[in-house]
């Protein structure tokens, strides 16, 4: 069997109990003729959790949606400037994410202490999960980039 | 108007250098945020918000599905039954190639999915019968382009998310207009296969293994007849359906064709959350461009300028038609559907188009930009199957895109090809 990384078995799991609760539900409420709603809540929450998964699993095999047409005219020096530049944007634009989802998260355990609309389930619980695994994201964009510039360096070669 | 200016250019800049649309839309519309002091606390709020949505969920369960009928191997099974059906006429297995894609759509609801899976099966098998490699890839390309038109659709989701227009009215809306454009590329496949002489398959499908194969296929069959089924009857909502699909493909790849392994799964399902990451990416971050575009006022100067242009409702659909062709050659659908398309929403009424052709017709014309270079993400796919560069490739498709374009004009031009199903199925009044 292949090995795998932790972000792709935490995918595997969050997206199977996605599934299973999604099936659960449609069963129940065409057989049980009762909803269990609620865990609607749930699918939607980890739904954000696999996205910033994925984000991150995407950047590392170079999937983004992109336009590389001018990109591959660019010289060797200037493709790697823009290699950087993409990554350390990126890295911006998730810390800003994780900054006021942070800071939201500190008002919310201090002072609101809200919670979810079905489950009645704190809400930083499924908040805090855009933090954690953004540190997906950053170590894909950082190990992706490097090893981008490595194989820029051994072209020119 | 500088705002729009600053945002859009910086967007632009971006992605001309190479950085990827999702962090390009992402950047841009923070930028927006804390430089006119819209408020940074929406970032983290609809960073959450703009993917926690039930009717979007359905997006990475139809990616999922599509994985596990094509790791079962049943766009085999339908390709061998349709080859039958079609391939002794001239340009038979190219015919061919343009319904599988146009059935895969029908199952699978992204486009370089389709051409992934078309392509690995129908491209060499096209080669080898003498067909011109560039023509295979673009006839495939091409044709898997249409799997955004035919349901279920990704694009649709997102339009349904963006104007809250039903997904499924949505969804059955589609299913003429991507006869329509399959109509088209038929016409062509055979007019290029008759001068260039590609002959049909020698031997013709008898009856009985027509039989066959259509037996070995029916369970691929069946998965877009309970789809849209489903969803015609109104039993389910497009989710419910996209959930259902799913456990309707592991039963079949299990327990019927025994051909889908653990490892299957669990790879499926690691292309599904990538697949639709990539997706929900743009949507998210484009969703806040969006709202910082209406903040700015940047859309109500923008329509204002549409209404000024013209008001006869013709004009009206011919421009947007134009635009988003031009649109397309250079942005993703996602990301047109979130930054331009709102510009044209708030002046429908004034020239009373349905909200839900135009969604239809937006997305025949965005599926027409996904198949022209530059940015042409389903040839790319084809393009390296045959390890050809994509403009080789390129110079193949452009008959069909001009066949596509004629589509487009009928389909714009017959509003009610995109309102038969929905209405008559009772899901959309307009």
């Amino acid at each position: 069997m292949k090995k795998r990384t932790i972000e792709e078995y935490l995918v595997i799991i969050i997206l199977s109990i996605m599934a299973v609760l999604g099936f659960g539900n449609v069963l129940s409420r065409y057989i049980f003729h009762a909803s269990f709603a609620a865990t609607e809540e749930i699918e939607i929450n980890m739904f954000v959790w696999i996205t910033v998964l994925g984000i991150a699993i995407a950047f590392e095999k170079g999937s983004h949606l992109g336009m590389t047409m001018i990109y591959d005219k660019f010289p060797n020096w200037f493709k790697k400037v823009a290699t950087v530049i993409a990554a350390l944007l990126a890295i911006s634009l998730f810390a800003i994410v994780d900054y006021y989802v942070i800071r939201e998260i500190y008002k919310d355990l201090t002072l609101f202490h809200m919670r979810s609309e079905a489950l009645n389930i704190p809400n930083w619980i499924y908040t805090i999960g855009i933090p954690i695994f953004s540190i997906f994201v950053f170590e894909k964009l950082i190990s992706s980039t490097i090893r981008n510039i490595k194989s820029l360096d051994r072209g020119t070669k | 108007m500088t705002a729009a200016i600053i945002l859009f250019s910086l967007f632009i800049v971006l992605i001309a250098i190479g950085v990827p649309i999702g962090t390009s839309i992402g950047v841009a519309s923070i930028y927006g945020i804390m430089h006119y002091h819209l408020g940074a606390t929406m970032i983290s709020r609809n960073f959450a918000s703009g993917i926690s949505k039930f009717p979007l969920i359905a997006i990475p369960f139809f990616v999922l599905e599509g994985e596990l009928l094509s790791k079962g191997g049943l766009a085999k099974r339908i390709s061998d039954f349709i080859i039958l059906l079609v391939g002794k006429a001239t340009g038979g297995l190219a015919i061919a190639a343009v319904v599988t894609a146009a059935f895969w759509g029908a199952i699978s609801g992204s486009g370089p999915a389709t051409a992934a899976a078309i392509g690995l099966i129908f491209i060499p098998s096209m080669i080898k019968q003498g067909y011109k490699d560039t023509f295979s890839a673009a006839v495939v390309g091409a044709s898997s382009g249409l799997a955004i038109i035919i349901p279920p659709s990704i694009a649709f989701i997102v339009y349904g998310n963006i104007t809250g227009v039903s997904v499924g009215a949505l969804f059955l809306g589609g299913i003429i207009p991507g006869l329509v454009i399959v109509g088209t590329f038929t016409v062509i496949t055979y007019i290029i296969s008759k001068r260039r002489n590609y002959r049909g398959l020698e031997k013709k499908g008898t009856s009985k293994q027509i039989l066959h194969a259509f037996k070995d296929a029916i369970w691929a069959i069946l998965a877009p007849v309970i789809i849209l089924g489903s969803i015609y009857a109104g039993i389910a909502t497009p989710t419910e359906a996209a959930i259902i699909s799913v456990f309707y493909s592991l039963f079949v790849g299990i327990f019927i064709y025994h051909s889908l392994s653990q490892e299957d799964i669990f790879n499926s399902l690691v292309a599904t959350a990538i697949t639709s990451a990539v997706v929900m990416f743009v949507v998210t971050f484009a969703g806040i461009f969006s709202i910082a575009e209406a903040q700015l006022g940047i859309l109500d100067v923008a329509a204002n300028g549409v209404v000024a242009i013209s008001k006869n409702p013709y004009i009206f659909l011919l421009l947007v038609g134009v635009i988003f062709l031009i649109a397309g050659f250079f942005l993703d659908a996602i990301s047109i559907l979130y930054v331009i398309m709102p510009i044209f929403l708030p002046v429908l009424k004034i020239f009373h188009v349905d909200p839900l052709f135009f969604g239809v017709m937006v997305t025949v014309a965005l599926a027409i930009g996904q198949v022209t270079p530059p940015v042409a993400v389903n040839l790319y796919v084809t393009a390296n199957l045959i390890k050809k560069p994509l403009d080789k490739v390129a110079n193949e498709v452009w008959p069909f895109v001009i066949f596509a374009i004629i589509g487009l004009l009928i389909i714009t031009f017959i509003p009610k090809l995109s309102l038969w199903f929905p209405v008559s199925s009772k899901l959309y009044i307009p």
